[in-house]
Parts: C-alpha cells; sequence; structure tokens
C-alpha cells in the first residue's frame, strides 16, 4: 500500500517539477540556521560557525538533486527537461525542422492511412463468436459460388455442421415517407444467423419459420439504414415497411458487426427457397458458410461435404459439377482480392517512409557535424555521453511525434479520398482512425525517431572534447561524408524500386486501355429496371411491361434505338453450360446467359456472322430460338456452322426433357468478362421466351444526355407501374470505367506515392551535394586560383551527384528486378522486368539528382579564390 | 558520501530510513537538523553522514505516509519543519524492524558458521 502510494506520488511529482524546491530550500535554510545558532553557542565565532554548519550539511546542491531524485523520478525529469531544450533548438533551425517534420508528415501520414485498411480488412479480429468453426465454402476447381439446389443437398445430407447458411445479393425498393429508394439487400437463410452469430441491434432475426415459401414477409433492417431512414427508431421494430410494391414486417435489427466485418448489404430477406430453386444445380448464385458442429473439425466436415458433392456430380451430370468443394479462410473470402492490392500498397508506403527517414537522418548528421562545438562545450561542462545522447534523441524523438502528428492529420485527410473511391473495392470494409491506428502512428514515430536519430545522435555524444575545442576536429566529416553518400544511395535505390513498380503499373494501365472490348459504349446510356416480384409472378405480365417500357423509351426524343438485356457485358450473372441435341449430354462449354430484345446487337455494335438477329415473331408460344458468338460456335461445332443446330441452356434433369432452342444466328465475339480476361463463350434468347428475369438493363443510344434522359424514363416507367424502380443510371463509357478503375485507383495511388519518393530522393541528393560544396569550398578557390575554369568546377560538382545517382540507380535496378516478380498479378501486356520501365526510371532518376545537382554547382562556380582562401 | 576511514559504517540501503522511524517514535516530533545532530551523537565517530542525505530518506518516507511534516516554531522561535511518524508508520517500523532482525540475524548466522 505504502510502495503505491509512493510511486502515485513519485510519478505525480514528475509531472509537476519544480513543486517541492521552494519548500526544500527552505527547511534547508531553517537546518543551516539552526545548525549555525548550535555552533556559535558552542562558541564558534559568527563566520567559522556558518561554515561549520554548511560542512556538516554537505553540499547543498547535491542534497536537492538528491531529494528531487527520491521525490520524483529522475528519467522523467531529465525527459521533460530535454524536451523543452529540443523545441527550443527546433525553433531556432525552423527551415530544417519543418523540412523534417514536413518530410516525415508524408510518410507516416501514408503508412497510417495504409494502415488504417490493412487493419480493418486483414488484422482486426472477425466478430462472431465461433469464428474459428465457420467454414466459407465454394464449389468447383475454380471457387464457384454454390448453387440452390447443391446446398439444398448439403444442407440435407450432412451431419458435421451445426448449420449451414446461404446468402446471396439482391436488391429492393423500398418506399417510405413517399419516397422511393433503391437499396441492396441479401437473401439470406434463416440459418446463416445462428453461423454468423451477433446479438440482434434491436428486435430478432427472422427464423426458419419465417424463412420458407408462403410465410408472411418479413425483414431485418442493416444498422446503418436503421440509423439513416429510420432515425435509430426502435418502435420500427414491428411496424410494416412497403417493399418492392408488398408490405413486409419488420421483425428486427442486424447487429453493426456484420458491416463492420464486410457484410454490408442494406436489407436482409428470408431466402425461402422453393421446391423449383432447390431443384437448381446448374446456377452458381450461392455465398454459403457453415458453423462446423462441436467436437468436429475442419477438416472432417470438408471432407463430408465433398462426398456429398461427388455424389451430386454422379446425380445430376449434366450440371457441369466437378465433385470439388473448396474451404476459403472467412477473413478472404470476404476480404477477397483486397489483400493483395493492400499488402502491395503497404510496402509501397514503407518505401516512401524510409526514403523519408534517410533524408532526415541526412539533415541530422549534416546537423550534428555543424554541433560539434556545442556538444564539445556540454561535454567539457560535465554532461555525461549517455546525457548528451539522451538529450539528441530526444530532438529526434520530438521531430518524429511532430511528424506523427501531421501525419494522422495526412491520414485523415486521405481517408476522405478512400472512402470517395469506396466503389474501388479496396474499401469493402469500414476502416476507421482507432486507438490501434493512432498507436500504429506513435509506434512507427518512436521507430522513425530511432532509426534516423539513433547514428547522428551517437556519432554527436563521441565527439572528441579536446580536439573539437582546439578546432581541429576535422577529421570526422570524412566519415560523416561517407555515410552521407551512401544515404542518398539508398535513397536513390528505393526511389527506383518504387518508380519501377509504378511505371510497370501504368505501362499496364495503358495497355488495358487499348485493348478492344468488342462492343460501342460511346453515346451509349444505360440503367437497370426491376419489377417487383410481389406483382408479376405471371411471365406473360413481365414480358408485356418490359415491352410497353421499351417502346416508350424508344419514342423519347434523342433516343435512336433502345433494348432490354438480362446482363450487360462486365456484369455478374448466370454462367451456364450448353449442350447440342444428339451428342452427349454430360456438362457442354460454360457460356454467359443472356435474353435480349432484337435491338440489342446492333445498339453494342456486335457483327452478325452468320444467320439473322431475333425478330418480332420470336415470342412465346412460337419455336424456341438462340443466337450463339463466335466462341461458343467454335467451342461447341468446330469449324461447321451453328445454323440450324438445337442446343439446350442449363440442361435440368428434375424438369424432364431439356428445351431445345434453335441457333439461328451468329454474332461476333465481346470481353464480357472484364478487359484482362478473354472473349468468352455467349449464348442469347429473346427476352419474349426467357421472362424469368424481373430485372434488365436497358441500353440506349441516341443524342440525349443522361440527365434528361432518366427523369423521362422515370417518368415513363412511373405511368406504367408506381412500383417499378429504375435505378443505376450510367453512360456506357462510366460503366466500362468502373471495371477498370480498381487498378487505375492503386495505380494512381502508387504513382503519387512514387513522386513523392521521387522529390524525396531529390531533396536529399541537392543537401549532400550542397554539403559538398560547402565542405570543399577551400579546394574549390584553390582549383580556381591555380585556372580552373568555371566549365571544369561545375562539371566537378555535377560528377559528384551523377556517381552518387548511378550508383543508386544500379543498386535499385537490381532490388526492383528481384522484386518486381510479386507485381506480376497486377500486370497486363507488360512484364515484371519490362527493359522500357527500368531504362525509363533509371533516366528519371539521373536526370532527377543532375538537376538537384545544378544548383550547388552554380554556387561552386561562383566561388570567390580570394574569399575562399582566406577563409 | 563515499566514506573515506576504513572504520566508518556506510549505511545499507534502506537503514537510514529504519533508524529516522525509530528516531522519531523515542523522540517524538523532531526537524531534520535535531534528528541529524541526535544520529550523531548516538553513532559518533563510527558513522559520519552528510546531514543533506537526511532529506531523501524524509521524503521518501513522507511519500509512503509513514511520516508527516508540519511547518512549527522552535524553542527559541525559530521556524522549522518538524516530522512526526503516522500510525501507518507506527506499523510500518515494526514490520521493518522485524526485516531487519531476520536479516542481520541471518548475516550473524552465516558469519559465525563461516568463522573456524
Amino acid at each position: 500500500m505504502s510502495r503505491v502510494r509512493r510511486m502515485v506520488l513519485r510519478l505525480w511529482n514528475a509531472l509537476r517539477p519544480g513543486r517541492g524546491d521552494a519548500d526544500l530550500a527552505r527547511e534547508i535554510a531553517a537546518h543551516l540556521a539552526l545548525s549555525e545558532e548550535e555552533f556559535a553557542r558552542r562558541g564558534l565565532p559568527p563566520d567559522a560557525a556558518r561554515l561549520a554548519a554548511r560542512r556538516a550539511l554537505g553540499g547543498v546542491e547535491q542534497a536537492k538533486a538528491l531529494h528531487r531524485a527520491a521525490r520524483s523520478f529522475a528519467f522523467v525529469d531529465n525527459a521533460r527537461r530535454d524536451a523543452w531544450h529540443a523545441i527550443r533548438t527546433l525553433r531556432h533551425s525552423p527551415g530544417f525542422t519543418s523540412m523534417a517534420v514536413l518530410t516525415l508528415a508524408l510518410g507516416i501520414g501514408a503508412n497510417t492511412a495504409i494502415f488504417s485498411l490493412v487493419y480493418s480488412a486483414l488484422l482486426r479480429p472477425l466478430p462472431y463468436a465461433s469464428a474459428d468453426r465457420i467454414l466459407s465454402l465454394l464449389e468447383g476447381a475454380d471457387g464457384n459460388a454454390v448453387t440452390f439446389g447443391n446446398f439444398g443437398s448439403w444442407r440435407e445430407r450432412s451431419h458435421e455442421f451445426e448449420a449451414l447458411g446461404a446468402l446471396f445479393s439482391t436488391a429492393a425498393t423500398l418506399s417510405h415517407d413517399d419516397e422511393t429508394s433503391r437499396l441492396t439487400a441479401f437473401r439470406a437463410t434463416a440459418d446463416m444467423w445462428k453461423v454468423l452469430e451477433l446479438p440482434p441491434a434491436a428486435g430478432r432475426y427472422y427464423t426458419a419459420n419465417d424463412d420458407r415459401p408462403g410465410a408472411a414477409p418479413v425483414v431485418v433492417l442493416s444498422y446503418h439504414l436503421w440509423q439513416s431512414q429510420f432515425d435509430g427508431d426502435p418502435n420500427v421494430v414491428g411496424s410494416s415497411v412497403l417493399l418492392d410494391g408488398a408490405p413486409r414486417l419488420v421483425v428486427g435489427v442486424a447487429a453493426r458487426g456484420y458491416e463492420e466485418a464486410g457484410l454490408s448489404a442494406d436489407l436482409w430477406l428470408p431466402a425461402a427457397f422453393g421446391p423449383s430453386l432447390l431443384a437448381e444445380h446448374g446456377d452458381h448464385e450461392l455465398s454459403v458458410y457453415g458453423l462446423v458442429r462441436r467436437g468436429s473439425t475442419l477438416a472432417v466436415a470438408t471432407a463430408e461435404l465433398r462426398r456429398i458433392e461427388g455424389q451430386l456430380k454422379d446425380e445430376f451430370p449434366q450440371a457441369g459439377l466437378d465433385g470439388v468443394v473448396q474451404t476459403v479462410d472467412l477473413r478472404q473470402s470476404i476480404v477477397g482480392d483486397s489483400r493483395q492490392n493492400l499488402l502491395m500498397l503497404s510496402a509501397a508506403v514503407a518505401f516512401v517512409l524510409l526514403i523519408a527517414c534517410a533524408n532526415i537522418m541526412n539533415l541530422l548528421l549534416a546537423r550534428a557535424a555543424a554541433r560539434q562545438k556545442e556538444m564539445a562545450v556540454r561535454a567539457a561542462l560535465g554532461a555525461s555521453r549517455g546525457r548528451i545522447l539522451a538529450q539528441l534523441l530526444m530532438e529526434s524523438l520530438v521531430l518524429a511525434l511532430g511528424g506523427g502528428a501531421c501525419g494522422v492529420a495526412i491520414a485523415f485527410a486521405g481517408f476522405r479520398v478512400f472512402v470517395s473511391a469506396a466503389s474501388t473495392s479496396l474499401v469493402t470494409l469500414h476502416p476507421a482512425l482507432n486507438g490501434i491506428v493512432l498507436g500504429y502512428a506513435a509506434a512507427l514515430a518512436l521507430a522513425c525517431s530511432v532509426l534516423f536519430g539513433l547514428a547522428p545522435a551517437w556519432r554527436a555524444a563521441r565527439t572528441c572534447v579536446q580536439a573539437t575545442l582546439r578546432d581541429a576536429g576535422t577529421r570526422g566529416s570524412r566519415i560523416s561524408e561517407a555515410a552521407r553518400n551512401s544515404l542518398v544511395v539508398i535513397e536513390v535505390a528505393l526511389a527506383v524500386m518504387l518508380l519501377a513498380g509504378a511505371g510497370l503499373l501504368i505501362r499496364s494501365a495503358i495497355a488495358l486501355d487499348q485493348v478492344p472490348l468488342g462492343f460501342e459504349t460511346s453515346a451509349r446510356a444505360t440503367m437497370r429496371v426491376a419489377l417487383p416480384g410481389a406483382r408479376y409472378g405471371d411471365p406473360s405480365r413481365v414480358t408485356v411491361t418490359f415491352t410497353r417500357i421499351l417502346e416508350g423509351a424508344s419514342a423519347l426524343p434523342g433516343v435512336e434505338a433502345a433494348a432490354l438485356v438480362s446482363r450487360l457485358p462486365l456484369a455478374r450473372g448466370t454462367n451456364c453450360s450448353v449442350v447440342v441435341e444428339g451428342q452427349t449430354m454430360d456438362g457442354g462449354p460454360v457460356a454467359n446467359f443472356r435474353a435480349a430484345t432484337p435491338a440489342y446487337f446492333s445498339i453494342m455494335g456486335l457483327s452478325l456472322r452468320a444467320g439473322r438477329r431475333f425478330g418480332p415473331a420470336d415470342v412465346a408460344g412460337a419455336p424456341l430460338v438462340a443466337i450463339v458468338n463466335d466462341t461458343l460456335e467454335r467451342a461447341l461445332f468446330g469449324n461447321t456452322s451453328a445454323l440450324g443446330r438445337h442446343v439446350a441452356i442449363c440442361p435440368n434433369l428434375t424438369t424432364g426433357q431439356p428445351h431445345w432452342l434453335e441457333v439461328v444466328g451468329v454474332v461476333s465475339s465481346m470481353r464480357s468478362n472484364g478487359v484482362r480476361n478473354d472473349r468468352p463463350s455467349e449464348i442469347f434468347m429473346p427476352m419474349a421466351q426467357s421472362s424469368g428475369n424481373l430485372t434488365m438493363s436497358l441500353v440506349v443510344r441516341g443524342s440525349a444526355p443522361l440527365a434528361g434522359l432518366t427523369p423521362a424514363i422515370r417518368r415513363l416507367v412511373h405511368d406504367i407501374d408506381p412500383f417499378v424502380s429504375v435505378y443505376g443510371a450510367q453512360t456506357l463509357d462510366e460503366f466500362v470505367a468502373t471495371d477498370r478503375m480498381a487498378s487505375q485507383f492503386i495505380m494512381e495511388l502508387l504513382v503519387a506515392l512514387g513522386v513523392t519518393g521521387l522529390i524525396l530522393a531529390m531533396v536529399g541528393v541537392y543537401g549532400v551535394i550542397a554539403y559538398f560544396v560547402s565542405q570543399r569550398a577551400h579546394e574549390i578557390g584553390v582549383r580556381v586560383a591555380i585556372g580552373a575554369s568555371t566549365g571544369r568546377i561545375v562539371a566537378l560538382v555535377l560528377r559528384q551527384g551523377c556517381g552518387l545517382a548511378v550508383v543508386g540507380v544500379g543498386l535499385g535496378t537490381i532490388g526492383a528486378l528481384a522484386g518486381s516478380t510479386v507485381l506480376e498479378s497486377f500486370l497486363f501486356g507488360v512484364t515484371a522486368r519490362d527493359p522500357l520501365t527500368f531504362v525509363s526510371v533509371g533516366l528519371v532518376l539521373t536526370v532527377v539528382a543532375l538537376a538537384a545537382s545544378g544548383l550547388p554547382a552554380r554556387r561552386a562556380a561562383r566561388v570567390d579564390p580570394v574569399a575562399a582562401l582566406k577563409s | 558520501m563515499a566514506s573515506e576511514g576504513g572504520d566508518r559504517v556506510e549505511l545499507l540501503q534502506g537503514t537510514l530510513d529504519l533508524i529516522v522511524l525509530r528516531a522519531l517514535t523515542t523522540m517524538g516530533p523532531q526537524h531534520a537538523y535535531a534528528l541529524a545532530d541526535c544520529l550523531e551523537r548516538v553513532a559518533e565517530p563510527s558513522l559520519r553522514l552528510n546531514q543533506g542525505t537526511l532529506y531523501p530518506a524524509l521524503v521518501r518516507l513522507e511519500q509512503k505516509g509513514w511520516i508527516k511534516g508540519a511547518w512549527q516554531r522552535t524553542a527559541h522561535g525559530r521556524e522549522a519543519k518538524y516530522y512526526a511518524i503516522t500510525k501507518a508508520g507506527v506499523l510500518g517500523l515494526e514490520k521493518e524492524t522485524e526485516r531487519w532482525r531476520r536479516l542481520s540475524g541471518l548475516v550473524e548466522k552465516l558469519l559465525l558458521g563461516e568463522s573456524p
């Protein structure tokens, strides 16, 4: 108890330095007075008595120091005084200080911003109580989503799982307060709440009883929707909302943790899989998560699913199953590709920070050389080496903390950029400047202060007192020069590596830009049109409504042509195996399936290779027809024509005989799966013969600007059915750009970081060369005096800068060549060792180094030999 | 602080605190000079301490809550800070004395055991 009390008081005193000093001085004065009186009483004369009293007490200052050490903590006291001293010293050299703080702020800011993403995506523990028993499951060797039917079979036949939940993304229209808004939604089975278990924020989650076809419709709101649309009102639970034109009972609000863990949709709806969906074994749509039973293991559970998948492969040979079930780490399944991107960005920001540290270390080394005298005087006055070291390290720490604080501000600003670029898939999670991120920034600042401060402080503390005070202390500057030169070489090398990476990604982006998509995008606009399922149970009604909308849109002023398609190129959708009549029914080639209206092909600029396009006669009840692209034609028929042959899409054994479609046309192929991928097989059906899609994309060609077109189409649709929603209006150019945006955003970040590194390296080269010139002023003076021309002097300085750059570029190129293979998966149309990139980066760095040496070279050329020799 | 003569005793860490506590119990509240004077008289000539070294001991004890200082007037009308032992201090003294006895007993025993 007494120990704790003392510790607290010491700490308290350490924070209030000097508080006890006055009292102690008074006490010592009283002590001396009493002592002196006693000596005088014993007969000593006044002067002798005073002396004797002092002698008996011992050193007053020593006593005070001991008292101070006992009542507080000496090191805290020292640190505090060093900190004030450092702040005063740094204030005296504002140029150096602001340079160092700014440099560090850039480095620490970039690192903190990226770390906040890394933390939320990769490090933050998942909120689920039994996260170690949760499996994310995929089908097939290439890691597909799971089919409805297979999920149903897994659920029925497996015993190793406590629960298996499935969900897929969809959309819904909410009519609330006279406003309709288009929301994202998960359709999730009730078991999903058991697998990913978090207590609801309000109300309850829906149960298996709610999650069956025909059950009373219910909905669970997401936390953010509850907050933003319903003001967090708890009374919304138990009330009814209008979703897709039909009322639904709000039973609860989902935990906020789902959004933080990456599962962010506005609404959760029961999946309510009916028998027809559960008989569908070919359409891979579901994300499936399993909670492994207590007492079982992940391996046993996975093996069981593989066994079941093997049975399914035999039972449904036409579903194209390969009997493989893959498990993915839960975090990986949510974070996906961002992991690689984040690691690459982390490496890049680490490079920038290292360059920044090298720069500051350089500045500090120069400063240490300039402050040799000061340190020697301190040492001569009795400062120990440790104290000088501590004091100089404190200067570094103050710099680093200043840089760190500014860095956090920069990170905060950078955050806005990340969030505004949220569509880039880099931020599927919710990053935040929380305590851990701030702690990381502080730790980084601390580490930096040691990294750049220790060596210069160590050198300064070892200053030879006598030699320096005699002003003969020039021996050390050679070592210091070598150290500074190597630092600049390292800086240049790091900048080369950084820029080489950025350069390779730029080249990839250019290559990607030049890839022909195979379809036209300019002067074309698109938007999604969704019919509310509750009102469109009858397929013919779907066709009629869509046809009316299409006719209305085609007649709008400024519209040349309009078409509907179930899925735009580059969009996700159904992929099905296609089989040919009369051939084996076992898994044909997989093709993208699209339902489209006749004008779609001409609007997208697809050329007709053979046969015809869809026409007005291809309606429900007429013979079923299909159009294939030339990729699928080749895959199915080799060099023979597809025209007149009969094919079936997603043949499903449970529905009996497949529907055979006659191929009536062959069209050119396009890059429907993104510019990075080859042209996939595609098969089209007329919309009128394939009315299963309640959501279609309207594609319009014409001169009407999007801003005017969208409200016109909304009005038109509203007149046909006010519950139909129109959303996601974009020009086709924009739509295509989003596909490239993710890599573009990362590339822009890398280029920004590369340029930052380049500027820092340039500053580094400048600093060293300027120092070189100032140190050699005398030598240059001599050279000028004995007749060296200005050109020769400039060449001397430039050679110095160029030498450093060439060594740095050489080392950096070697490092970049060794490291660039990690970028391979990000590159397109360029190899990881692209000579053009490497040569240009080397040239850029050399030119920049020369430019940075230019200013000091000019100064060297102006050295006045008389002044230089006199000094 | 370093003792010069061979026959001088250097105080073990913490023993000064014990001595001060003990002196305050027997003599009642005292100021630092009186304590120093008393110690010197008792111990002379084997222990000579700089009177100034008393102050760290006093602040340590005060921070532990074992003694409490207050400014008062001496009999001669001078001002001085008088330290008095507290209840916690009495308990602390008992504990520390016991500890010291155990320690010195142990050292004694070891020394006896080692001499032939």
